[in-house]
């Protein structure tokens, strides 16, 4: 296309022009920028949608990858303590002395009778969540576990473990109680390594 | 000569072998809180339920039951027992074996869990029985005795045991102050009606080992004359009710051996109220009858 075609095509072209509606709608976004000390805007309404909705799903996934992984270091800890290597490492360390070793939000710690007085025989892993509060207890058969606003006794008749105190009751089969609001799952601890775990029991 | 080297070396080495360890245990008042004494309708549920299960041990064989073991001052139930108090608290009762336990309020009926302690080396361990729908307490209690044993006789080494249940009928014989057939019946256990007994006379009604009271009746036809009986059945033992009719005298009832004819409760004369048997919840059967009678001894009528 020569320059003068081009000067041609320009000439005869309508010249552009807003809408009507923008002529009706520009002298009161004027005054109301104005007033606002500021400039008026011209940025459309879906980029702020666009906007908002993006933030907004950052956030899920943060808070959902957040969740996940305090699960699954959670989980974890079930599944490490439950295989009992550091049961009969503690048991060696403490002998006769080791009530329960427990993992809640302070950490990792045990619990130590004062004098070798503890029955070792049926360990068990107990999980308990009840809301935020979680724990996890390697502990012998008779032994009792202390939650928020109970004390509870944990038993095993060697082949389930039963959580019971006053007014709760917590078997893998049904939970009676106090024990109804509560997130539980055990199992029993192999006295000695074993290559194929027993399946979590969980209600 | 094998007779003699038998006599003189296998022979004493038999009668020097340790005697087989016997298992003798001790149960402690059951704990248990007020809505368990709603749901069943008594007071002090577990002292109850654990009268219960003192009786159902003794008649598990071979365990004997000897105690109970006062615990009055750990009432908390939620210690655990050192083994050498466990072992102390034996020796002080002669028992190898420490049962504690405790009563709550399941959906269907009571829960029962019971805590069973080793006392030669305090190794604890439990067992639980549940209510299902229609269950008396009696089968519930009895339940847990089999398990309870169960555990004690593991932890002392020994053998599991086979307590099976018993079963009671009734006599009939030709009426010999009337034309219709004497017969003395079942006509409840432990609050369970036996549909249409008198025709029914000779269906056997299963007994878990343990506490059981029988409402038992007589019929000639005319009158009906009844009485209930407290008793232990022993595992696998078949009873039969025994009945005599003296002549213008109310009819005296029992409740004796099948095998050997021998009574196992006292010899009483039946009368005509009606038991309440038809109209009561087998669940709210127990603490009238449990709380206020001496705890019937296997062997011995009452």
């Amino acid at each position: 296309m020569t320059p003068e075609e081009l000067k041609s095509l320009a000439q005869a072209s309508a010249e552009p022009a807003w809408p009507d509606f923008h002529w009706e709608e520009f002298p009161g976004r004027v005054v109301a920028g104005l007033r606002a000390g500021a400039r008026p805007t011209t940025a459309p309404r879906h980029l702020k949608l666009a906007i908002a909705l993006a933030a907004a799903a950052t956030c899920g996934l943060m808070a959902g990858f957040a969740l996940w992984y305090g699960n699954a270091a959670n989980s974890g800890t079930f599944e490490s303590l439950r295989d009992g290597q550091m049961l009969r490492a503690q048991l060696t360390r403490y002998a006769g002395r080791l009530e329960a070793i427990v993992h809640d939000r302070s950490g990792l710690r045990t619990r130590l009778a004062k004098t070798p007085s503890v029955a070792t025989a049926d360990p068990v892993c107990v999980e308990i969540r009840d809301g935020d509060e979680r724990q996890v207890v390697v502990t012998f058969s008779g032994q009792p576990i202390q939650l928020v606003d109970r004390t509870v006794m944990v038993l095993s008749d060697g082949g389930q473990v039963i959580l019971i105190g006053r007014d709760f009751l917590w078997t893998p089969s049904g939970a009676a109680g106090a024990a109804r609001r509560l997130q539980i799952r055990a199992a029993l601890v192999p006295p000695e390594p074993s290559p194929t775990p027993k399946p979590t029991e969980t209600f | 000569m094998k007779t003699l080297l038998l006599t003189l070396f296998v022979l004493p080495a038999g009668l020097l072998a340790a005697p087989a360890t016997e298992v003798r245990v001790a149960v402690a008042d059951f704990l248990s809180g007020f809505n368990v004494d709603q749901q069943v309708g008594g007071h002090d549920s577990g002292r109850a339920l654990a009268r219960i299960l003192r009786a159902d041990l003794a008649v598990l064989a071979p365990l004997t039951v000897v105690g109970p073991w006062d615990r009055e001052a750990d009432a908390t139930d939620v210690r655990a027992v050192p083994p050498a108090e466990a072992k102390a608290v034996g020796e002080s009762l002669g028992a190898t074996t420490l049962v504690s336990g405790r009563v709550l309020a399941g959906s269907a009926g009571p829960i029962m869990a019971a805590r069973v302690i080793s006392a030669t080396t305090g190794r604890t361990q439990g067992t639980l029985v549940q209510s299902v729908r229609g269950e008396s307490v009696a089968d519930l209690v009895s339940h847990l005795a089999a398990q309870v044993a169960a555990v004690a006789m593991a932890q002392q080494g020994r053998p599991p045991g086979s307590w099976p249940a018993a079963a009671i009928l009734g006599t009939r014989r030709p009426g010999s102050h009337s034309d219709h057939d004497e017969v003395a019946c079942v006509l409840d256990v432990d609050g369970r009606a036996v549909p249409d007994e008198t025709a029914k006379w000779d269906q056997p009604q299963a007994l878990s080992p343990g506490l059981h009271e029988v409402y038992v009746r007589f019929f000639d036809g005319h009158r009906l004359m009844d009485h209930d009986f407290i008793f232990n059945a022993a595992p696998g033992a078949h009873y039969r009710v025994g009945f005599a009719r003296p002549a213008d005298r109310k009819a005296t009832l029992w409740i004796g051996s099948a095998d050997s004819g021998e009574p196992v409760t006292d010899k009483a004369e039946a009368d005509t109220r009606v038991p309440p048997s038809e109209t009561v919840d087998p669940l709210n059967h127990w603490p009238d009858w449990v709380l206020p009678l001496p705890i019937p001894v296997p062997g011995q009528t009452h």
